[in-house]
C-alpha cells in the first residue's frame, strides 16, 4: 500500500470522523438531493460568467461555477470555509461595532470612543448591540460565492450586499437565503448581484465596511483588486481581507494535505503562485490608502473541527499559512 | 492521543452495534397519506420545535426561552401525555411516601438546570443529598468508599457551600422524577420562558415530512422554507421547524424521521425499583452499591430515612422477587446487601418453593451482623438495614443499552434517550441529557452571536463533537463495569477485588472516578 492510499484510506476517515463523528453515507444523499434541487436553476450561464475586468480570471470562475450546488451541501467540499464562518464573523464583531458600530447606552462605552459611526445610527441597548451588532451598517462581500458569510452578516444587523463573478454563485445564495425568513426582517437586508468590483465602482456607491475573504488568491492582479476594495469603501471604513501565505507550511497544509492526500477540498482549488504573504498584502493596503489595523492567523484545529484565531503578537509564526487582516481607509 | 483511542473504540463499536440497527419506518408508513390530509391546513413556523416535553425536553424549552440573546425566537414543546397531572403532583396522590422512581443528579447537571431555572422549582423537603458513596463486591468483596471531599479543589468546595449553604459538596442529589419534571415545567410556565415557548401537551406527532416531500405533493406554501422539517401534530396543526429536536425518548421518531440508525441490545437484566424505609439508627446520607453477578443492588437515599431501590436482576428472577410479600422482600434485600452471594443464589433457586421460609433459613446469619456493636469499626461499612419496603412501590422495567449513530442530521438535534440509553447503575442517563442540554444551549447562542443559522449543520457539529464521543465513551465504560462484575469466575472477580482496593488507596485514582462520575 502506497503512503498515498494510506492516508486516503486511513488518515482522512479518521480525521473526519473525529471532527464530526457523523455518519457520511447519508450525508452523501443529503447532498445529493440539495444539488438535484439545484440543478434546475442553473443554465448554461458561462457567457454570463466570463470575467469581465482586469482583476477576474474567467477560469476561476469557471471552476467555482462548476462547483456551486456543492455551496451549502453539510459536508460538501465547502465545508472548511462553512467551519471558518464563525472565527471570521468573531474577527468582524472585534473590529466592525469598536469603529463603526452605533454608541452603546452605557455611560462607559459611550465615553472616549472616537465616532466614526454614521450619524443616522440610534443609540442601541447593550443586549441589541451584542445580538445585531453591524445593524445599520452598509456591508459588500466582494466573491460572496455560496453566502455564507452574508448571511451571517445580515442575521447580525447589517445592510449586505453580496457580489461574485459567477452567476451560478449568485443564484445559489439567492436561493438558500430562502432557507431563512429572519434574513430579512428588522432593519437588515440581503441582496445579491452578478457583478464585478469594476462595475460596481461606476456605481460609485460606497460602504462601511468590504469584506472579500479567500478570494484574493483566486484574482489575476490582486494589487489592482484591492484598490478596487478601498474604492468600494467609504473614508474611515473599514476593509477585511484573508488568504494563504506563499510558504511552504501553507503548501502542506492547502494543497497537499487538503486537496491531493485527504481529498476534502478538489484538486486544482488553490494556484500556489497566486498566494500572497502578509508582507505584501500590507503593501497592496498602503498603495490602495489604507491602514493595517491588525493581521494575525487563523488555524485549524481539527479534533474540534473549528478554526481559531491566532494571538497577533505570535506575529509571522502566526501567519505561516491562513490569516486575516482589517484596514481603515485613510 | 487520547481522541485516537476513543476513536479507535467508537469505530469497533460501529462495527459491533452496525447489524442491529433499523431504521423504522415511520416516515414509510404514514408519511404519503398525511400530506394530504394536512394539505389545507396553514404550517406555521417555530425556530425550534421539541418533540418529547420530559425532564430534557422541558429543560432546554425553558434555556431556550429565557436566554436573552435567543428571545424572540419561538419555541414550540409538543408532548402526547396529559402534562397537566404532572404539573399538579404534590405527592399526596401516591400510594407511597415517595415515588419509587427516582434520579441521581450530578453536580454538573444541577448547575445547568439551576442555570435553566429549574433548581429553584424543585421541592427541597423530597431531595437528599449525598456526599459518600460506598461500592462493594458481592463476591470478593473488594472495597471503594468515595466521598465529594476526595475532590482536591478547595475553591470546588468553597463554591459549593457557598451556593447549597451547607459543608462539602454533594456528590450527587437524589430525588423523584416527578419532582424534578415537575420542577421544570413550573419554570417553563414562568413568564420569562413563557412568552417564547409555547408547550403543546396531549398532542402526538402524526408524522414529519421534508419540505421536499411537500413540493410534491403540491403543498408549497412559498413562506415555508422548503429545507425544514414539517412535523404534523394529531391537534391539526403543522409545524415548520429550523431546528428539530428530538427529546422524544429511546423509540425517538425524531431519530427515525432523519434516518439517524441507532444500535444497541437489551441486557439480560432488568431494574427493580421501590421505596424503602431503613432502620432508623442509620445515618442515611450516603449511597450504597454492592455488586453481585445477578446484577447490581443500590440503596439510594431519601430524606427521613428513605430510600430508593435500584436492583438490577437476571431477569428469569424478577417475577419471583415481586411475588414475595414485603417483609420477604425486605429480608431478600438484607440477604442481597449484607450475606456473601451464595446465599442469595440458593434464594434465588428456590423463589417460589413452599419449602423455603426465608425469615428461618436466614434470620440467624442476618441478626448476627446486625448485632454488630454500632461502636465497632466495622459498623460504619456496613450496608444499611432495610427495615420494610413501601406497599405497592415495587415496580420493575427491562435495561437497554442504546447509542445513535449521530446525534445531529440537517435541521435535526438528538437530546437524552433519544441519543442514548445506559445501565442505570452508574445512575448517568439522565444526567448525560443534562450535559446535552447544556451542550445545546452553548452551541446554539454561540451560533446567534456568529449570525449562523440554528438549524444549519455546521453550526450544529459544534454539538455533536462535543457530546457524541463522551456520551459513547460513558455508556461503553457503564457497559463494561456492568460486564465486569457480572462474573463470579475466581481470577476475574480477585483482579475486580485488587482494582476495587486498590482505586480506594489511591486518592488520585479516586478523585479521576469521583470527578467523571459527578461530571
Amino acid at each position: 500500500m502506497s503512503a498515498l492510499t494510506f492516508f486516503r484510506a486511513v488518515l482522512r476517515p479518521t480525521l473526519l470522523a473525529s471532527t464530526t463523528a457523523t455518519n457520511r453515507a447519508v450525508l452523501g444523499r443529503a447532498g445529493a438531493s440539495c444539488a438535484t434541487a439545484f440543478s434546475t436553476t442553473r443554465r448554461s450561464s458561462t457567457q454570463c460568467d466570463a470575467g469581465q475586468g482586469p482583476s477576474v480570471s474567467a477560469d476561476e470562475v469557471a471552476k467555482f461555477s462548476r462547483m456551486s450546488a456543492d455551496w451549502w451541501a453539510p459536508e460538501g467540499h465547502f465545508q472548511m470555509l462553512h467551519q471558518m464562518n464563525p472565527a471570521r464573523v468573531a474577527y468582524l464583531r472585534t473590529f466592525v461595532p469598536s469603529h463603526l458600530g452605533p454608541a452603546v447606552q452605557e455611560p462607559m462605552a459611550a465615553e472616549g470612543r472616537a465616532s466614526e459611526a454614521p450619524p443616522s445610527l440610534k443609540p442601541m441597548s447593550p443586549l441589541d448591540a451584542m445580538v445585531r451588532p453591524f445593524t445599520g451598517l452598509r456591508m459588500l462581500d466582494v466573491g460572496c460565492g455560496g453566502g455564507l458569510l452574508c448571511e451571517s452578516l445580515a442575521r447580525l444587523g447589517g445592510q449586505v450586499t453580496g457580489i461574485d463573478a459567477s452567476f451560478d454563485n449568485i443564484q445559489i445564495a439567492r436561493l438558500h437565503a430562502q432557507q431563512d425568513p429572519r434574513l430579512s426582517d428588522h432593519q437588515a437586508t440581503l441582496t445579491y448581484q452578478h457583478i464585478t468590483t469594476d462595475q460596481l465602482k461606476t456605481a460609485g456607491t460606497q460602504h462601511d465596511v468590504v469584506t472579500s475573504l479567500e478570494v484574493i488568491e483566486h484574482v489575476l492582479q490582486p494589487d489592482q483588486f484591492v484598490q478596487d476594495l478601498f474604492e468600494l469603501t467609504r473614508p474611515g471604513g473599514l476593509v477585511f481581507l484573508s488568504t494563504i501565505a506563499r510558504t511552504p507550511l501553507a503548501y502542506g497544509l492547502t494543497i497537499l494535505g487538503a486537496e491531493k492526500l485527504l481529498r476534502m477540498v478538489p484538486e486544482g482549488t488553490h494556484d500556489y503562485h497566486k498566494y500572497l504573504l502578509p508582507s505584501e498584502l500590507t503593501q497592496f493596503t498602503s498603495r490602495a490608502g489604507g491602514r493595517v489595523l491588525d493581521l494575525r492567523g487563523i488555524w485549524y484545529n481539527p479534533l474540534q473541527a473549528r478554526w481559531v484565531l491566532m494571538d497577533p503578537s505570535l506575529g509571522s509564526m502566526g501567519t505561516q499559512a491562513n490569516y486575516i487582516l482589517v484596514a481603515r481607509k485613510l | 492521543m487520547s481522541s485516537r483511542i476513543l476513536l479507535r473504540s467508537g469505530q469497533r463499536w460501529a462495527y459491533r452495534l452496525q447489524p442491529l440497527s433499523g431504521h423504522h419506518g415511520l416516515l414509510n408508513r404514514h408519511g404519503a397519506a398525511s400530506a394530504y390530509s394536512v394539505a389545507s391546513a396553514r404550517t406555521e413556523l417555530f425556530d425550534v420545535v421539541i418533540v418529547g416535553g420530559g425532564i430534557a425536553g422541558a429543560t432546554l424549552a425553558r434555556g431556550l426561552g429565557a436566554n436573552p440573546v435567543l428571545r424572540g425566537r419561538k419555541v414550540a414543546m409538543v408532548e402526547s401525555s396529559d402534562l397537566s397531572k404532572v404539573r399538579n403532583w404534590d405527592g399526596s396522590n401516591l400510594n407511597t411516601v415517595y415515588s419509587n422512581r427516582t434520579v441521581s443528579i450530578t453536580p454538573a447537571s444541577q448547575t445547568t438546570l439551576t442555570a435553566c431555572g429549574v433548581w429553584s422549582e424543585v421541592d427541597q423537603s423530597r431531595i437528599q443529598p449525598y456526599c459518600e458513596m460506598h461500592v462493594w463486591d458481592g463476591v470478593s468483596n473488594g472495597q471503594v468508599n468515595f466521598n465529594s471531599r476526595d475532590l482536591t479543589s478547595p475553591e470546588t468546595l468553597a463554591a459549593a457551600s457557598r451556593r447549597d449553604g451547607h459543608e462539602g459538596a454533594p456528590m450527587a442529589w437524589i430525588m423523584e422524577n416527578l419532582n424534578l419534571h415537575r420542577a421544570a415545567l413550573r419554570a417553563l410556565d414562568r413568564p420569562v420562558a413563557a412568552k417564547t415557548v409555547e408547550v403543546m401537551d396531549q398532542t402526538r406527532v402524526e408524522t414529519i415530512t421534508t419540505g421536499l416531500a411537500a413540493s410534491l405533493s403540491h403543498d408549497t406554501d412559498p413562506a415555508v422554507p422548503s429545507e425544514w422539517p414539517r412535523v404534523h401534530l394529531s391537534s391539526g396543526r403543522t409545524l415548520a421547524a429550523r431546528l428539530l429536536v428530538g427529546a422524544d425518548g429511546a423509540n425517538s421518531p425524531v431519530r427515525n424521521y432523519s434516518k439517524i440508525g441507532s444500535a444497541g441490545w437489551p441486557y439480560e437484566q432488568h431494574g427493580i425499583v421501590a421505596t424503602l424505609k431503613l432502620e432508623d439508627s442509620m445515618v442515611n446520607t450516603a449511597a450504597w452499591q454492592r455488586f453481585l453477578p445477578t446484577g447490581p443492588v443500590a440503596i439510594l437515599p431519601m430524606p427521613n430515612n428513605y430510600a430508593a431501590l435500584v436492583w438490577s436482576m437476571d431477569k428469569a428472577h424478577v417475577p419471583g422477587l415481586k411475588a414475595l410479600n414485603e417483609a420477604d422482600f425486605a429480608t431478600a434485600l438484607n440477604v442481597a446487601l449484607r450475606l456473601p452471594f451464595e446465599d442469595l443464589q440458593y434464594l434465588l433457586d428456590h423463589l417460589g418453593s413452599d419449602r423455603l421460609n426465608l425469615t428461618a433459613e436466614y434470620g440467624q446469619s442476618l441478626a448476627a451482623i446486625a448485632d454488630t456493636p454500632s461502636n465497632s469499626p466495622r459498623a460504619s461499612s456496613l450496608p444499611p438495614w432495610v427495615a420494610r419496603v413501601e406497599p405497592h412501590s415495587r415496580a420493575s422495567f427491562p435495561y437497554k443499552l442504546q447509542h445513535a449513530d449521530r446525534y445531529i442530521g440537517q435541521r435535526v438535534a438528538l437530546i437524552g434517550d433519544a441519543a442514548h440509553t445506559v445501565h442505570p447503575l452508574a445512575g448517568q442517563g439522565l444526567n448525560l441529557g443534562m450535559l446535552d442540554v447544556a451542550s445545546l444551549l452553548r452551541v446554539l447562542e454561540t451560533a446567534v452571536l456568529n449570525g449562523q443559522d440554528i438549524g444549519d449543520y455546521n453550526c450544529l457539529l459544534g454539538y455533536s463533537s462535543e457530546r457524541y464521543f463522551p456520551n459513547l465513551a460513558m455508556v461503553g465504560a457503564v457497559d463494561k463495569l456492568q460486564r465486569l462484575f457480572s462474573t463470579s469466575f475466581g481470577p476475574l472477580a480477585a483482579v475486580r477485588s485488587l482494582g476495587l482496593n486498590a482505586v480506594n488507596h489511591f486518592p488520585l485514582l479516586k478523585n479521576e472516578f469521583v470527578k467523571v462520575a459527578m461530571g
